[in-house]
């Protein structure tokens, strides 16, 4: 056993810093003791009657803060100042490079040629400072929700009026001058703008023009609510206005769910007005109104993405008659490896249980599902009599957005956290029906640092609980993401291949394969 | 030309303010962003408890 | 800092008096999270804090939105800091800390119920305030000598001297943990108890305000400059508004609960370890 010490001279440190420095040394390994003290007479009395007190420690003085460890060993201690002192400058306020101001006006004091300002503060105070960076000319990414669709009306209003971007609240997905904000991918650059009512739904068009060698100038997110009534759209048309005179944009894509007919009308009517080619994504909505402004409805996201990208170079005429292929890979190859999937399988597994972390994604599955094979329940069911029965488990067929409000109580989002995800995968082990599982795995900014290796054990464990029982389990992932991306796409695309799961590029060919593999079994 | 074209036509200068993995992922793409560290006003953590259990800053 | 009388919402009156004479010598001495002190002669601290903190006599409370626009002007140790017009300052009234009158013996049965409720709320402090473990006897490594010096807390004979009480507290200052040592912190609630008590007895105090001197004296090389501040401010029977309203709750009422919570939240342990004081001086004293 080793007693050594770490003094700070006439230091002052709040008492939250010194629990958690006190708390962040004890768990290091190789400690046996740590007392986080002012150096008192009485403290270096206590000190020595636990063995701590050495020649340094008696030199401190009551005002300097003493950090006495005993050490197994004492290679361990160049460790402990190293995470001491890490822990003490992120929380030095005295003015050094990396310091935050704690009011918005501070910042724009501090950074006065700013041109975004991102919230994701609580919502019930994000509408106020969002109002103040609008009035400071900046334009604003509201990522919080909760903000009332009131206030919503409001900050939209006043950003129209002052020519500015109010993206949000309950915005996720952005990429301003291709940096990608909040929750998004790296894209390559091109000419394709789009606007998005829908965050995952905005990543996976992002990444299929990626993916078929298309780009985008910007992407513009305009919060959930903005093709409800009480809104009207206004983000929308003021995003579509804006693409409309961008030089770098010539293709634009709008993606948001079915809006109401009227709003419809308004944002294709602006839309028209923009005159540039367009695709647009009502996710399941009305068609024949898209048409009927001369603009290209798509049939999934990754439709979306396919014509955009024809759009750049072939008429409206000529995209009208083309369809985005089914899957990548040649169909005998996929038809072949369904079979094989299906043969694996049981008498008794029948069930579809999708695990997903984007709403879109498990909104698009539930469309795609129902269109092609029969009903699917979820917890954001396409019509109220297929609204999920059990929420712990799932099911009969169903798709569940894990992303959800109710599943996230107390618990990170899916995105970023996959706890909530493995213990799902690990209840559908318990569950003989079921017969595949559909994931989506998305990567991009604001995402988990490793999607796909955070749910391989558990996947892998649940293949082996099914062939334990003679059964066999099979597992789809759709991956949304690009080779850009921070989280290596071949790097997850090799996990999710070693651990057994059939990987697809994109969420509609996932989701067509498994409804492939379970046509074989019905 | 409205204020988002000249956006459009600007390197991107941030103001970040809530979540921190924001800021720390755009300083990591070579943007100038500048944090700001809210603090919601007295008392009130619940609710920036309830946003951060929704969305954690990443580890790194 | 230009400030005016509407942006200050409380000020304590040795707060006032150190800005008002000292407006030249006011010097940064350390930084907080939601507050900073400024230092001047006599190692006189004045706290400056925002609305979420607990006013004290040698404190000044900013409305947030003020605060924060302080906050922003990056803050540097060893700087200047300067408040004016001073004659808004000169406007703005003291918040009163002192210790309340109180005439009234049918109420004392309330107290000990009181104690005894505060006393199970502040049991569950147990896992972080060294001092709460020292009243359940729960063993930290600063039982030992919290026994040695205190003595062991159920033996704590009531008939005890005031002058032996107060031997026994200075054998603690500066024990503990916190910029407000553990020990400080359980003294501040005991002299909180102590001076309410006077009051109550309608007893001249001048005896416990020789004894409580004589007891920062001490303090002054045994303690962290900041402590020896809050063991100062003590000397004229004057304590901060939430150990000050709890202590009246306690003596008058039987809805504490709000009190003890707004006490409990002072500092990380600093709250509880005050209320161990306060506690051991209730049941030591009235």
């Amino acid at each position: 056993m080793v007693s050594k010490c770490l003094i700070k001279a006439n230091s002052y440190y709040d008492s939250v810093t010194l629990m958690i420095i006190t708390k962040e040394v004890e768990a290091v390994t190789g400690v046996e003791n740590a007392v986080v003290v002012m150096g008192t007479e009485h403290n270096k009395e206590l000190l020595d009657n636990v063995g701590l007190l050495n020649d340094e420690t008696s030199s401190a003085t009551p005002n300097d803060l003493v950090i006495a460890v005993k050490l197994v060993d004492d290679g361990v201690f160049e460790d402990i100042v190293k995470k001491v002192e890490e822990l003490l400058n992120k929380r030095k306020t005295d003015g050094d490079e990396d310091y935050c101001p704690r009011t918005i006006e501070g910042s724009i004091k501090n950074m006065p040629d700013s041109n975004l300002v991102i919230i994701s503060i609580p919502g019930e105070y994000a509408g106020v400072e969002a109002k103040k960076a609008l009035m400071n000319d900046k334009n604003v990414l509201l990522f919080s929700d909760n903000v009332s669709i009131e206030q919503e009306k409001e900050l939209k209003e006043l950003a129209v009026k002052r020519g500015l971007l109010m993206m949000g609240p309950d915005c996720g997905t952005a990429c301003i001058n291709n940096i990608p904000l909040a929750f998004a991918n790296v894209v390559k650059k091109g000419n394709i703008g789009i606007v998005g009512a829908s965050g995952t739904g905005t990543q996976e068009i992002m990444v299929q023009i990626d993916r078929f060698l298309g780009g985008v100038s910007q992407v513009i997110g305009t919060g959930g609510r903005d093709l409800k009534a009480e809104i009207g759209g206004l983000m929308m048309i003021q995003a579509i206005e804006a693409l409309s005179v961008d030089e770098a944009t010539e293709v634009i894509v709008l993606v948001s769910k079915p809006p109401a007919y009227e709003v419809a009308e308004k944002v294709l009517q602006a839309l028209k007005k923009c005159g540039k080619k367009a695709v647009v994504d009502f996710i399941g909505g009305d068609e024949e109104l898209i048409k009927k402004y001369g603009f290209i409805p798509a049939t999934t996201l990754e439709d979306a993405a396919y014509k955009a990208v024809k759009l750049c170079n072939n008429s409206v005429e000529k995209v009208n008659k083309l369809e985005c292929p089914e899957f990548d890979k040649p169909i005998e190859e996929i038809e072949t490896l369904a079979k094989s999937e299906a043969l694996k399988l049981s008498n008794k597994q029948k069930y579809l249980r999708g695990l997903f972390s984007g709403g879109t994604l498990c909104d698009e599955t539930l469309k795609l599902f129902s269109k092609n094979v029969g009903d699917i329940y979820s917890n954001i069911p396409l019509s109220p009599e297929f609204k999920l029965t059990n929420k712990e488990k799932g099911n009969n067929n169903c798709a569940i957005d894990l992303g959800d409000d109710e599943y996230t109580v107390g618990r990170p989002h899916p995105m970023i956290d996959s706890y909530g995800r493995q213990q799902m995968i690990l209840k559908q082990a318990e569950d003989e029906e079921v017969a595949i599982l559909i994931l989506d795995i998305v990567l991009g900014y604001g995402s988990n640092e490793d999607p796909a290796g955070s749910l391989v054990e558990q996947i892998k464990q649940a293949k082996k609980v099914f062939k334990a029982r003679g059964q066999y389990l099979c597992v789809v992932a759709g991956i949304c993401g690009t080779k850009g991306d921070p989280q290596v796409y071949d790097e997850q695309l090799s996990k999710l291949n070693e651990a057994g799961v059939i990987a697809m590029p994109s969420n509609a060919q996932a989701v067509r394969f498994a409804i492939r593999v379970l046509k074989e079994v019905l | 030309m409205s204020k988002v074209n000249e956006l459009f036509n600007q390197d991107l200068k941030v103001i970040n303010m809530g979540l921190k993995s924001f800021a720390d992922e755009l300083k990591e793409q070579g943007v100038s962003v500048i944090h700001t560290d809210w603090r919601p006003p007295a008392g009130g953590n619940t609710k920036m408890i309830n946003l951060l259990n929704k969305l954690k800053s990443k580890t790194k | 800092m230009n400030i005016t009388k509407n942006d200050i919402v409380k000020i304590g009156y040795k707060a006032r008096e150190l800005v008002l004479e000292e407006s030249n010598n006011l010097i940064i001495h350390s930084v907080f999270q939601n507050a900073f002190n400024l230092i001047c002669s006599n190692d006189f601290i004045v706290g400056i804090l925002n609305e979420t903190n607990v006013c004290t006599t040698q404190s000044l409370v900013f409305k947030n939105s003020v605060f924060n626009n302080i906050y922003d002007s990056k803050l540097k140790i060893g700087n200047e800091f300067k408040l004016f017009p001073l004659n808004e300052i000169k406007q703005i009234e003291v918040l009163d800390l002192t210790v309340p009158c109180l005439i009234n013996p049918n109420k004392i049965s309330r107290i000990n119920d009181n104690v005894d409720k505060c006393l199970r709320i502040l049991k569950k402090q147990c896992n972080s305030s060294i001092m709460a473990c020292y009243l359940y006897g729960i063993k930290t490594i600063y039982t030992d000598m919290l026994y040695s010096k205190l003595g062991v807390y159920e033996l704590n004979n009531k008939s005890s001297s005031l002058v032996d009480i107060y031997n026994r507290l200075q054998n603690i200052i500066g024990l503990g943990v916190g910029l407000t040592p553990s020990g400080d912190d359980f003294i501040y609630g005991f002299l909180t108890s102590l001076f309410f008590k006077y009051e109550y007895d309608n007893k001249d105090n001048k005896e416990i305000i020789k004894l409580t001197e004589n007891l920062v004296k001490r303090a002054r090389t045994q303690t962290t400059i900041l402590s020896y501040n809050m063991l100062r401010s003590c000397i004229n029977g004057e304590f901060n508004e939430s150990i000050r309203k709890l202590a009246l709750e306690m003596i008058l009422s039987t809805n504490t609960e709000n009190s003890l919570d707004k006490v409990l939240t002072i500092g990380s342990t600093s709250g509880a370890d005050m209320v161990a004081g306060l506690l051991y001086g209730f049941k030591l004293l009235w």
